[in-house]
This record gives C-alpha cells, structure tokens and sequence, in this order.
C-alpha cells in the first residue's frame, strides 16, 4: 500500500509543480567558508553568561583547574546527590568527575549499560555532560548523542550539570552549520541526537505563569573553564 | 479530527459571552505579540530575515519532489523508515498497524497539529492502546476532552481554577491551584507513563533533506522524553515541511522561536537524525518517518494558494488578529485558528464545510505584518472568499436576497440623482424609525446583515452642509 501512495503523492506534487527539474545545487551549502568561527578563548564569559542567568541557569565560572573540585562539589552537596548519571568524555575523565563523585559518597551509574538504563536514569538526582559548545546569543549549550554520552543525561535528573570551555563558543545559531558540517564530513552523517538547550526546562501553559522543571531538569547549571582551567589532555 | 466549522458565529457569540475566556484571550494576545515584538526589534535585519525565511519556503516547495526523494535516501541511509501517507485515514492506518505488529500498548504523544489534523488518537484508542499527550497544556485539554485553542498554547482558554478541578476530577488528586503544583503534578503523572511507553509520537517543525533529520522545537522536554524512552519514534510530517539545507535550518530556528513565543530559542530544539546507532544505550530502536499529503499536493498545484504552505505554524497571526483575539480558537471549529485557520481549513476539507472561516476577518492585515515567512493572509482570504463564492458546487453560501440587494445597491452608485434622492429618503424615515441610535425597521436584505452590525443614519454630506457651516463660522461660531 505505502509504496503505491508514494507513487501517487510524487507524481501529484510533479505535477502540480509542472514537473520541476532536479537541481542538486539546492543541497550545497551557501555558506562562503566552512571554518567553524570559535569565539577567542581570552575573550570574557559576561554576554553568555547573562544570556544564561536571565534564563534561571546558574553559571559557574573556574579560573583555574584545582577550583573544579570545589565547584562541583559544591553543587552535589547543594542538591543533596546521592546517585548521578555522568558522560564517559575525555574532558571530564580529565576533569576527574568520577573521583569527585565517589568522593562525595555519589552513586554512579553506568552511561554504557543497556539493560534496565531507564529505570536506572529515572532515579538519578543528577546529570553531567560535556556541551559541544554554547551560542553566545542565545545562551543555548549544544549537546551530542554518542556511546557513553546517553541523552538522559541532560533530560532525566532534575539537575543537569553541562560542563563548557571557553574554547567552545560560538556567536549565533547560523555559526553551528559549520560544525554541523564537520561531523557530517567526518562521519557521514548528523549524530543520532543533537539538543540545543536553552535554559532548564520551562512551561507557560497554565494562565501564562513561568513554572521551570515542567518534563526536563528544573535546575541547569553550566561550569565555564577559563582557559587556565582547561586539563591539559583535552 | 471532526470539522465544526458551520458552528463558527454560534460558537464565537459564545465565546464573546465568556468573561473569562475574553479575560485569557485578551492577556495571551498582549504577551505573545509583546514577546515577539521585542524579539524581532533586537534582531539587526528582521526584515531580511523574514525574506530569507519566505525565499527558503518558496524555494523548497517549488522544488520539493527532490527534496522529497532525498529526505527518503537519507532518512533509510540513518537507519530509519519512510512511509507515504495520501490521506489522513492512511496515516492513521499506518501508525495503527505499526502499534499492533509491535505489541504496543502505550503511547507518549508530543504537541503536534498534524496528528490533530488527522485524528490519529481517536484511532490508537479505538485500538485498545493508551495514548497520552505529554505537554502540558495538550494534557489538560486531553483530560478536559477538548480539542486545542491556540497553536502555542493549546489550554490558554482554561483558568488555573478550571484547572484544579480538572485535575482533582481525573487523576484523584487533592484539588490546588498553584501553577507549580498543577505542572508538578502532571510531570509526576507522566514521568511513569513515559517510562512505560512503547512508542512515542511527534510532528516536526522541519525536515533538513540534506542530512534526512526532523527538527523538534519545545520548551516543557516532554518531546525530548518521547524521543529518548520508547523504544519506536514515531514522526507525523505534512510534505510541506521538508527544507533543503542545515543553513536553511539555521534561517528556520532564528525565526520560528522568536516568533511563536519571543525567546531566541526555545529551550529545547533538537535534530534527530534515524534511530539509535550501535553503542547508545538511549534513544528509539526504531524510527519510522510518516510524509503526508492529505490535500497538500492539491494546494501546491494553485500558484495563488500555493504559499499557504509556507506557514512554520507559529501562532502568532493568532495573537494579532482582531478576530481571533475575541473569539478565540474554538470557534474556528477545526485544528488550525485564527487567519492561517481560515485560509487553510477550506483548503484541507471539504469547503462548503468551512465556508464561513474566510469571512471571519476584518481584512485589516495585521497578521501579514508579523507572519516570519511573510504569507499575504488577507490577500489569500480574499482567493479564499472569492473562490468559495464562485464555486458552482458551492451550496448555499450568499443568500439570494444578499446577492441582489448588492447589484441593486450597485446600481444605484451609478445614478447619482437617484441615488441622492434615495438617501434623503432614508434620512426622512431615519426620523420615525431610529430610536436611540438604533433602526426599528430595515427592509429584509438589510435587516439580516445589520443583526449584528451597527447601521448608521444617514446624515447630510460634507457638501451640502459646507454652505450653512461657512456662514456660522464666518460669525464667529465653532462650527459644531
């Protein structure tokens, strides 16, 4: 049946259109360069930062790498965690996160493990991942779905912590169709899941008043290494 | 979804009658367009923006059957499965046969008007298979059982008191009112069912042919919830929606958040590009892409109608338009309200079903000043008036006498002396039949049309008073 209706429905739309020639110069980017326009490093994190507390996200700033403990320590003891769900990423296996979390006396769940990982997710207080970058315009943090990097971690828990250098900022949204791009050159295709997060999760659907933590997190913190911060191996 | 379109002025004398629902109407027309005002106002080039926005539409659709057939290549190259839907019973028929083979038993649902438009929970239901939509404002007017009243938010009509009732009513839970504890509750209600769902279902608000992804937008996650748990994704697209390009996505994302809800982005976009790959331990197994037509191609074929599809449905013609402002989206009596509803239900079923919806305009234009994609609406609900009045198969539509008492008055337009004398007559009979600024009789074409309209008396013409206002003001007088 569906094969027939394909049939019917192309040829409707050919011949409402006058039977259209194929131009496959509509798929090529018009973009004038492919490089992806990263924001300098030494540049300040004030406009996203901003962006960012305007949109009830708490913004947390490291100057230098032995502060990392601190400030996520800080956070887990503030949400009082007991079990959290953290991405296998080099940067935060640089970062140590799973030493600071045991330290912590955080369970830890595993981001590789199929069998029962919603039920598992479902009761985690926490979430940490890596973003690809931010948008600077918009306060919006890119993540990606890979293996070890479930997507749940960002949705699930009521708290997401994304972890951010300052080497991964971009201005607009149109300055990510180069780093799109990048992934589609290298890997032939989009990632199974790409999530633009702008904030924690929000709803206005009850006589217009602003309530956070409607399906997803209620809580977004984002921690911004300086480039003094950074771990050398990443 | 069933059409009520014949009840519009019916349902809208209601709604004009409703205080509270004036009261909604009123407060979420202001906010969005202020949202949306602002938004646009920080933009550097809005209006280059809007352009690149309606050159993308026309581009795409113009050249859609190679968008089409290279969505299809990429979508199965992703891993995923693309199935043709003509109509809208066959797309029910195809989600429907998908839930059986797959031993499906609950459904999460993410806002979608298409799945509106085709009435695919009526067909899930009668199937024995849960179904449940997940943002909360579609979940309150699933539970009230009443269809959406704006494209953005569907239960803007509903007050937080209707609300905690609702609620206290069908989940049996004790009865507050605080919007905090009304979202808590719902999160916590839907958290199991999506955790139990075998299948979740979504629109899209863009296809990219590029790379064969579907773009969701939404601010609540629950779209994201029912694009990571079941195990199948199920997405519901109407063929208009297919653009060519990551860059053109990128155009798509500056102007559809910015426009629906005045953030620069909603808080939630994703791109979802197939099912899971090998490795993930999240995500749907199975992803099943539904393109449909369901009168779209018959739209596509009238150059005039044609940009009727460019609409990214973002709602806010809606929060501008004098009409829908007072009547809100219930009266419409289909899926799509406000100008686009009345441009493109008579499109999507059956006319004579919809007849009144592109007369329910002042014409004033407002909703084609703030349209991202910058669609002519009261030039196409002239099309829409016209085409709907010339129809021969068109039953009943302008009563006889309506038709000849506007040739008649045309006529009269171009007799002068007749028509002189035929104001001067209404204005002697103004004497005796108005009382309090309203005629007590009107002869039968016009007492119909003035039921609901205020006729004015005639009074003298600037000319003719001009010589007795010249003398009071040469002595000195005001004139008034």
């Amino acid at each position: 049946m569906s094969i027939s209706s394909r049939d019917k429905i192309l040829s409707a739309v050919e011949l409402a259109l006058g039977f259209p020639p194929r131009d496959p110069s509509l798929l090529e980017s018009r973009a004038p360069t492919q490089e992806v326009p990263w924001i300098p490093a030494e540049e300040p994190w004030e406009p996203l930062k901003k962006e960012l507390e305007a949109l009830s996200a708490v913004f947390h700033e490291v100057e230098r790498l032995e502060e990392f403990p601190g400030v996520l320590g800080a956070i887990l003891r503030e949400h009082e965690v007991r079990r959290a769900l953290f991405w296998e990423h080099p940067l935060l296996e640089a970062l140590e996160v799973r030493g600071l979390l045991g330290a912590e006396a955080v369970e830890v769940l595993d981001p590789r493990k199929a069998e029962g990982f919603v039920g598992q997710v479902a009761r985690a207080d926490l979430g940490i991942t890596a973003a690809e970058c931010a948008i600077v315009e918009s306060g919006a943090l890119m993540v990606r779905a890979s293996q070890g990097w479930p997507r749940a971690a960002s949705l699930l828990p009521p708290v997401h912590v994304a972890i951010l250098t300052a080497r991964q900022r971009l201005r607009t949204v149109g300055d990510l169709v180069p780093l799109w791009r990048q992934w589609l050159s290298t890997e032939g295709q989009l990632p199974s899941g790409i999530h633009l997060i702008t904030g924690p999760s929000r709803t206005a659907d009850i006589e217009l008043t602003l309530v956070l933590g409607a399906h997803g997190p209620k809580v977004l913190h984002v921690v911004a290494l300086d480039p003094g911060a950074i771990p050398e191996s990443t | 979804m069933q059409v009520r379109c014949l009840e519009f002025s019916k349902r809208a004398q209601e709604a004009l009658l409703d205080e509270r629902l004036q009261r909604n109407l009123q407060r979420i027309g202001v906010r969005f367009k202020l949202g949306r005002d602002m938004a646009f106002a920080a933009l550097e080039d809005p209006e280059g923006l809007r352009d690149l926005g309606r050159a993308i539409k026309e581009k795409s659709l113009a050249n859609l059957p190679f968008l089409l057939e290279t969505l299809e290549a990429k979508v199965k190259e992703a891993g995923g499965v693309v199935h043709w839907a003509r109509t809208a019973q066959e797309a029910c028929s195809i989600v429907g046969d998908l839930a059986r083979d797959r031993g499906v038993r609950t459904v999460v649902k993410g806002k979608s008007m298409v799945t509106e438009e085709i009435g695919l929970n009526q067909t899930l239901q009668a199937q024995g298979i849960e179904v449940w939509e997940t943002d909360l404002g579609e979940f309150i007017i699933q539970l009230a059982g009443e269809p959406p009243s704006h494209i953005i938010g569907p239960a803007v009509h509903k007050s937080k008191d209707q609300i905690a009732e609702l609620f206290a009513e069908k989940l049996g839970v004790a009865r507050v009112e605080a919007p905090e504890e009304l979202t808590r509750i719902a999160r916590e209600t839907l958290r199991e069912k999506f955790v139990g769902a075998d299948m979740g279902i979504t629109g899209a608000n863009a296809a990219v042919a590029e790379t064969g992804s579907i773009v969701l937008l939404e601010n609540e996650g629950n779209i994201r919830l029912s694009v990571t748990l079941p195990r199948i994704h199920v997405a519901v697209v109407g063929i208009e929606k297919v653009i060519p390009t990551l860059d053109d996505l990128a155009v798509i994302l500056a102007l559809l958040p910015r426009s629906a809800t005045g953030q620069k982005l909603s808080s939630y976009t994703s791109i979802i590009t197939g099912p899971r790959r090998p490795g993930e331990v999240d995500g749907p197994q199975e992803f099943h892409l539904i393109l449909l037509d369901n009168g779209r191609s018959r739209i596509l074929a009238d150059p005039d109608r044609r940009q009727s599809l460019y609409c990214l449905r973002c709602g806010s013609c809606l929060n501008v338009c004098p009409v829908y402002r007072k009547v809100g989206g219930h009266s419409y009596g289909w899926v799509y309200s406000g100008p686009i509803g009345a441009v493109i239900t008579p499109q999507l079923v059956p006319p004579r079903l919809a007849r009144d919806l592109p007369f329910a305009s002042t014409l004033c234009g407002a909703c084609a000043e703030v349209c991202p994609v910058k669609i002519e609406l009261p030039k196409l609900l002239l099309i829409m008036r016209q085409r709907l009045t010339e129809d021969p198969n068109f039953d009943g539509g302008i009563p006889l006498m309506v038709r000849l008492a506007a040739r008649f008055h045309g006529w009269l337009l171009t007799h002068y002396s007749l028509y002189r004398l035929a104001m001067e007559g209404a204005r002697a009979a103004s004497k005796f039949l108005v009382h309090d600024g309203r005629w007590a009789w009107l002869p039968p074409a016009l007492s119909g049309w003035a039921r609901k309209r205020h006729v004015p008396a005639p009074t003298r013409s600037f000319s003719r008073t001009w010589p007795s206002l010249k003398r009071k003001l040469a002595q000195g007088g005001t004139g008034s």
